[in-house]
């Protein structure tokens, strides 16, 4: 259960948003809501190793590598307010699913507009994610914690009529993940993995 | 604003795409170590008393007791006053396993080699006589050793706690979870219990060595070598017995030896010390399983461990008609290793649940005496009815039991880790 409620979380945006399109006069600031999906391509090295065993123990040496294109799924959606003109404030949310583990990124960003010709032209807009991501655990015999996770992007705007625009942006993702083997005995006494994944992110996206 | 720009682009150009994952990880595993066969020659040496790290074996001579540190040598301690035992010296060898006395010679192996030890003076130890080439392989504590007779060399393994730092492929191409490294074989308890002669010492049942008159037997994983120890100095080869794999332990009984072997109980006929021969074998659950004997009945304990898996229980078995045991009664236990059994008080080892000691006046019916809890037991010998030895995790113990109800602790030899 503990782990759907980050779940809730995100879906309980989606549906505060409706009735938020009402009421949007409340607050000082216009509301901003950006929600995207995309793909993190990015790439894998395996290192293999030799075992020199003979007569003591030497430490394995690299042996050769394989490189392999990975990409995994992104959602996320940024919620915050027009603080200025161009520029927005909000809290980030969102799913990616890293091969077997899925992170639940927590984290504050902002949204500016770089350059525009017109107000109802096109617009190359950048934006900032820093925060957290909260893994869950993929199997019983490890226990994953998340980590530090950085979005920086940048893109193209195409506002439409109704006052809501079309997003493309491409950006560079960063994510921590720590991975300690849950199991241990005589033999295996501990395992920690970090994981430093960095990803190309292309995601396309609407903002109302 | 443009320099916003340079520093995004800057971070894309500095930053690959390419995940990065390391991986820590500590684990105990087996490194191999190369001795040659010659170096063996002078490899015993009296030392200095040492304290004890990893004890296995225990074993009794006159007013000494032996206690085997595993391939590393034997702690000599003089235990004239069982309260206040005092460490003589330590007699190192290596690949030591096993140890017997008989009239002042100790007779231990030495790798390949079967070495008669003078220890009438326990301070300096004087090698009498070598048997080489005796042994091919061994087997203790999970780790197995062996010779190669073309190169000359003894490839023996050692636990070692390594700690290494590896990339890996951040879990793409299924996953890496967990890492199983080093043996999986392993069993935490050495055993052993009482057999009296009265030239020679006292052994366990979880003994490979044991002396019967002029002989002395040791058993290897496949066969029982019989080697005549009449002239003392010159231990002599006599016979190999091939006996099947997974022999563990020899307990001597009048003139029969009782066999302990993963699979079952076999029982040789000894009245030809020289060649003895299969009578029966009494077949059980693959398991550990140490034996002792008193009064026709053979006491065998199964425990799970890297011999097998099967229930923990102690089997009282009828050995009345030597050439067909058959079983009396089987008691749970919760994970019984070493044994001894004297003048029908029953001691038993239970591993981390602690000591027991039982009236088995009635096989039928045996009888809870005491339940010593809060210590580790792996291995007893009754030596007298008064006086008990005990080894166990943290070191060894030594008990007054003459009322088995409410042992008295004598003294302690702690451990050092």
């Amino acid at each position: 259960m503990k782990k759907f409620v980050p779940l809730f979380f995100v879906l309980s945006i989606f549906s505060y948003q409706k009735a938020d399109a009402q009421t949007k006069k409340l607050f000082k600031y216009p509301f901003v809501n950006q929600t995207e999906f995309g793909v993190l391509f990015g790439r894998n090295k395996e290192t293999f190793y030799y075992y020199p065993y003979f007569s003591s123990y030497y430490p394995p040496k690299p042996n050769g590598f394989n490189l392999q294109n990975v990409s995994s799924l992104s959602l996320q959606t940024f919620n915050g307010f027009k603080v200025r003109k161009k520029t927005s404030v909000g809290i980030t949310t969102g799913l990616d699913a890293y091969n077997s583990i899925l992170i639940i990124p927590i984290a504050v960003g902002f949204r500016h507009v770089l350059f525009e010709k017109s107000d109802k032209g096109a617009k190359i807009q950048t934006g900032l994610d820093a925060g957290w991501g909260i893994a869950n655990n993929a199997n019983s015999l490890e226990n994953a914690t998340g980590g530090i996770m950085l979005n920086p992007a940048v893109g193209f705007k195409f506002p439409t009529k109704n006052g809501s625009s079309w997003m493309v942006n491409f950006g560079y993702k960063y994510q921590f993940i720590e991975i300690t083997q849950g199991y241990t005995d005589d033999y295996n006494i501990s395992t920690v993995e970090t994981r430093n994944l960095k990803r190309f992110s292309v995601k396309v996206g609407f903002e109302f | 604003m443009k320099k916003l720009l340079i520093f995004v682009s800057a971070i894309f150009l500095n930053w690959s795409c390419t995940d990065e994952c390391t991986q820590t990880r500590t684990f105990r595993t087996t490194i191999p170590l190369s001795i040659g066969q010659e170096q063996l020659k002078n490899s015993i040496s009296t030392n200095e008393p040492q304290d004890l790290v990893n004890p296995s074996k225990i074993y009794a001579y006159q007013n000494y007791l032996i206690i085997c540190e595993t391939k590393k040598g034997l702690h000599i301690i003089d235990n004239a006053n069982p309260s206040s035992p005092r460490k003589l010296s330590f007699l190192k060898i290596p690949g030591v396993i096993d140890m017997a006395v008989k009239d002042n010679i100790l007779y231990v192996d030495n790798y390949t080699d079967l070495v008669a030890l003078d220890i009438s003076n326990p301070k300096s130890i004087k090698e009498v006589g070598r048997l080489k080439n005796m042994f091919n392989n061994g087997l203790v504590d999970g780790i197995s050793w062996y010779f190669d007779p073309y190169s000359k060399i003894i490839t023996d393994y050692e636990f070692k706690t390594v700690t290494e730092t590896v990339k890996t492929n951040c879990g793409q191409n299924g996953t890496v979870w967990p890492v199983f490294r080093g043996g999986m074989m392993e069993d935490k308890a050495f055993v052993s219990s009482s057999g009296s002669t009265k030239t020679s010492g006292t052994g366990g049942s979880m003994a490979r060595f044991t002396i019967h008159n002029d002989y002395l037997y040791a058993v290897t994983q496949s066969d029982m070598l019989v080697f005549n120890i009449k002239n003392e100095q010159k231990p002599d080869s006599v016979n190999t017995v091939k006996m099947g794999w997974g022999v563990e332990t020899i307990f001597p009984y009048k003139d029969k030896l009782f066999i302990g072997s993963n699979t079952g109980m076999y029982i040789y006929d000894n009245s030809n010390p020289a060649s003895p021969q299969r009578l029966s074998i009494f077949q059980h659950a693959r398991a550990c399983d140490p034996v002792v004997v008193e009064n026709d009945k053979a006491y065998v304990t199964l425990r799970t461990g890297w011999c097998g898996a099967s229930p923990n229980q102690m089997d009282i078995i009828d050995v009345n008609n030597l050439s067909s045991p058959f079983l009396i009664k089987s008691y749970q236990m919760q994970n019984p290793n070493g044994l001894s059994v004297l003048n029908n008080n029953l001691t038993l080892c239970e591993g981390e649940f602690g000591l027991k000691t039982y009236d088995v006046k009635d096989a039928m019916d045996i009888k809870l005496q005491q339940h010593i809890k809060d210590l580790n037991a792996f291995d007893v010998i009754q030596l007298d009815a008064s006086h008990l030895l005990m080894i166990g995790k943290d070191g060894l113990y030594q008990y007054d039991n003459s009322n088995p109800k409410n042992l008295k602790l004598l003294s302690k030899i702690e451990v050092k880790r």
